[in-house]
């Protein structure tokens, strides 16, 4: 029976035999029920009983690395990003609805910064880690390999160029500009 | 109310398209129809062909419309402006779409678990590709594939089926012609393992008695129904396939 | 348009639990038990614009009908038959929550219930309003108004448009010999032919957990896990509406039940209380 398709509603137990896991319930008359469509399996050391979805919901989950775009840095405390898209074993998987991050003050940096916009721009795009359970998503750039890895001189709107540590330089009109910039990648 | 019939509903037993009483149109099930939405079916009772789509659990992009302790959910019942055997439909909502969108998304309320996804949507779009009765019953035997195919957890799988009167006998699964010269109709969604009722609505007269008599019916066309969907989506893991209920 | 989950009214928890614990109980906070609807007051003639008009109370509820009537071209398919046209609106003075503006969701499935109670009820034969077959017929626009919200309002709204449209009379029309209209005299009426031993009612019930009540008040309705309505008209069942929750086969048959008994005195008052009406608008 392990391994076996069950769709909503199918019985997989009684509560005498086992513990509800993951995507099971137990109804009124002591059936355990899955909850999804999903695959049956068997804890028969600790007696639980849960369905592996055959679906992933196109939910973020806790620590997955994304990259989003900054839209707006309201009282220059908080960051408004627009996750576009997310990490999956190095490849970028671009997300199929709008979904809103936010960084609040304390995830902004590990030392004290005095603004948001100190440490980004708005257009820039920046990879972030999923801290929350969403959405909206709680995000968080405490972490050199987190930060911006795009963005554009905001005098005249040529793409920036990684210079040293946290400076990005324009290669048009030689402005510099200082980022919290993400040590392992950078686009520009 | 007056209406007379073109032809008659109801001759030794048979009804206008040869169906005994309790003898339900064939039923044909297809998930994973559309590419684009999370889950999808297309759904047949007979020339009802219905089209349902679900998006989701995905951010609200009306922030004052979420809920801080669950999901919401947004449902549509629309019928195409083809769909109709008289002139064609106006695409605007009309009343009864909106009633029937609402007595929709209140059948499924109570199986959909949105307690999972606080804060998010889950989006369920009903199309009427082509009427003939029953619409609003085909519609929730759809949504329901499309939620289970959209991985959404559930309580059950919700079967929708119709009783009707014509000619004074009790009768499942309306066409147009019976939804629209019988005596009364009265559609259910039923969460067929669990035993419980999420849609009922009645019109035209009934006695207690037949009301028992059209719940009993409900059951044992949604047992046929039920079983059939599982087994759709189920098969769908083997391979894509279109199944048929005589 | 889309149908979308609505956020319910919060009710403090203390009021919560002592309102859950009484109805475990067979008492309800304010005094009921639970097969009892709320104190009914009905006034008709109102509204003296309107050709019929009636203002119920119920509780703390306060419901306004207006009929309105006009000659039509009745439909091809009914040509000797008239029409009931029945909307509802809650009014923005109904509840500190209520929006003016177009009808919703919830204004329109309650207009649509009324109205299918009323026209498959036997109480008014639509053959009565036909003026001239195919050509002139009366068609009557019911206008429920929703002026305070304390639950029940489709009880209420059906009692108001029951009783306003007993209150209805029909000018009288004069026609020519080839059935076109010379005159329509509003000040010679005929009262509408009823039939009151259909008299059309609806019959709300609401769940607490396991229980079922009867004629909630709003408090009530925002703690409740399920809604059903069963239009009742002579002895029989003319209309039903689950409106929220999850209903076992044994709820449905005590409600359908318990409704048809709970019609049979609601019937008896109201029709005792229009043998001697009061005609005064006063909330």
């Amino acid at each position: 029976m392990d391994g076996e398709v069950v769709a909503p509603g199918d019985v997989v137990g009684t509560a005498e035999e086992y513990l509800p896991g993951e995507n099971v319930e137990v109804d009124s008359e002591g059936k355990l029920r899955a909850q999804v469509m999903g695959i049956v399996i068997r804890d028969n050391k600790e007696h639980i009983i849960s369905i592996k979805p055959i679906k992933n919901n196109g939910l973020l989950k806790m620590n997955d690395i994304v990259y989003g775009k900054v839209v707006a840095l309201p009282n220059d405390r908080v960051i408004i990003v627009k996750i576009i898209s997310v990490d999956n074993n190095g490849n970028k998987v671009s997300l199929k609805d709008d979904v809103t991050g936010i960084i609040p003050p304390a995830q902004l940096f590990n030392g004290k910064a005095n603004s948001a916009g100190e440490l980004v721009g708005i257009g820039d795009i920046i990879r972030a880690r999923v801290i929350s359970r969403g959405p909206p998503y709680t995000l968080t750039l405490r972490d050199a390999q987190l930060g911006v890895v795009y963005a554009r001189c905001p005098r005249c709107g040529h793409v920036l160029r990684w210079r040293s540590g946290e400076l990005l330089q324009c290669p048009n009109c030689g402005a510099v500009v200082r980022r919290k910039v993400s040590l392992i990648e950078y686009w520009g | 109310m007056g209406k007379q019939p073109p032809v008659p509903l109801l001759i030794n037993g048979r009804r206008s398209d040869g169906r005994l009483p309790n003898e339900h149109r064939p039923v044909r099930m297809e998930v994973g129809v559309i590419n684009n939405a999370e889950g999808s079916a297309l759904v047949a009772y007979g020339n009802t062909v219905i089209l349902a789509a679900v998006y989701g659990p995905r951010e609200v992009p009306q922030k004052h419309l979420e809920l801080p302790d669950k999901a919401i959910l947004r449902v549509r019942y629309h019928m195409a402006p083809f769909s109709t055997s008289e002139g064609r439909k106006s695409p605007t909502p009309s009343r009864r779409e909106i009633e029937i969108s609402k007595v929709i998304r209140m059948a499924l309320e109570p199986v959909v678990i949105l307690e999972r996804f606080p804060r998010t949507t889950i989006d369920v779009y009903i199309e009427v590709l082509q009427a003939d009765g029953s619409t609003r019953v085909t519609g929730i035997t759809a949504a329901s594939l499309a939620l289970a195919d959209a991985g959404i957890p559930m309580r059950d799988l919700l079967v929708g089926v119709s009783i009707g009167k014509v000619s004074g006998t009790i009768v499942v699964d309306l066409n147009q012609l019976e939804d629209q010269y019988g005596e009364g109709d009265m559609p259910f969604a039923i969460m067929y393992g669990r035993g419980l009722i999420t849609l009922m609505q009645a019109d035209g007269e009934w006695t207690p008695g037949e009301i028992g008599q059209a719940i009993e019916m409900a059951f044992k066309a949604a047992e046929q129904i039920y079983r059939l969907q599982k087994d759709t989506l189920k098969s769908k893991y083997v391979e894509s396939s279109i199944s048929l209920l005589t | 348009m889309l149908s979308v989950t609505q956020e319910r009214s919060v009710i403090p928890k203390l009021k919560q639990e002592v309102m859950k614990k009484m109805v475990e109980q067979g008492v309800r906070i304010d005094g009921r038990g639970l097969n009892d609807y709320r104190k009914l007051s009905i006034s008709v003639g109102v509204v003296k614009t309107a050709d019929g008009s009636s203002l119920v109370t119920l509780g703390n509820t306060k419901v306004i009908a207006g009929v309105k009537v006009e000659v039509g071209k009745p439909f091809e398919d009914t040509p000797d038959e008239g029409a009931l046209i029945v909307n509802l609106e809650i009014a923005p003075t109904a509840s500190p929550d209520v929006e003016p503006g177009p009808p919703d969701e919830n204004a329109i499935e309650i207009a649509r219930v009324v109205d299918r109670t009323i026209r498959h009820s036997g109480f008014l034969d639509f053959k009565t309003l036909s003026i001239v077959s195919g050509k002139h017929a009366w068609f009557l626009w019911v206008d429920v108004y929703v002026l305070n919200h304390d639950g029940n309002l489709v009880d209420a709204s059906t009692i108001a448009a029951v009783t306003a449209l007993m209150n209805t009379a029909l000018p009288k029309v004069e026609l020519d010999p080839s059935g076109n209209i010379i005159k329509i005299d509003k000040s010679s009426r005929a009262p509408l032919t009823l039939n009151t031993d259909k008299l059309p009612l609806t019959i709300t019930h609401i769940k607490m957990g396991n229980i079922l009540l009867i004629d909630p008040t709003r408090d009530e309705e925002d703690l409740s896990d399920g809604t059903y309505i069963v239009g009742v008209a002579g002895g029989n069942v003319v209309a039903i509406q689950k409106v929220m929750g999850a209903f076992t086969r044994d709820e449905i048959n005590y409600m359908i039940n318990n409704s048809t008994n709970q019609y049979a005195r609601l019937k008896d008052l109201i029709i005792n209380a229009m043998r001697n009406p009061s005609t005064e608008l006063k909330l």
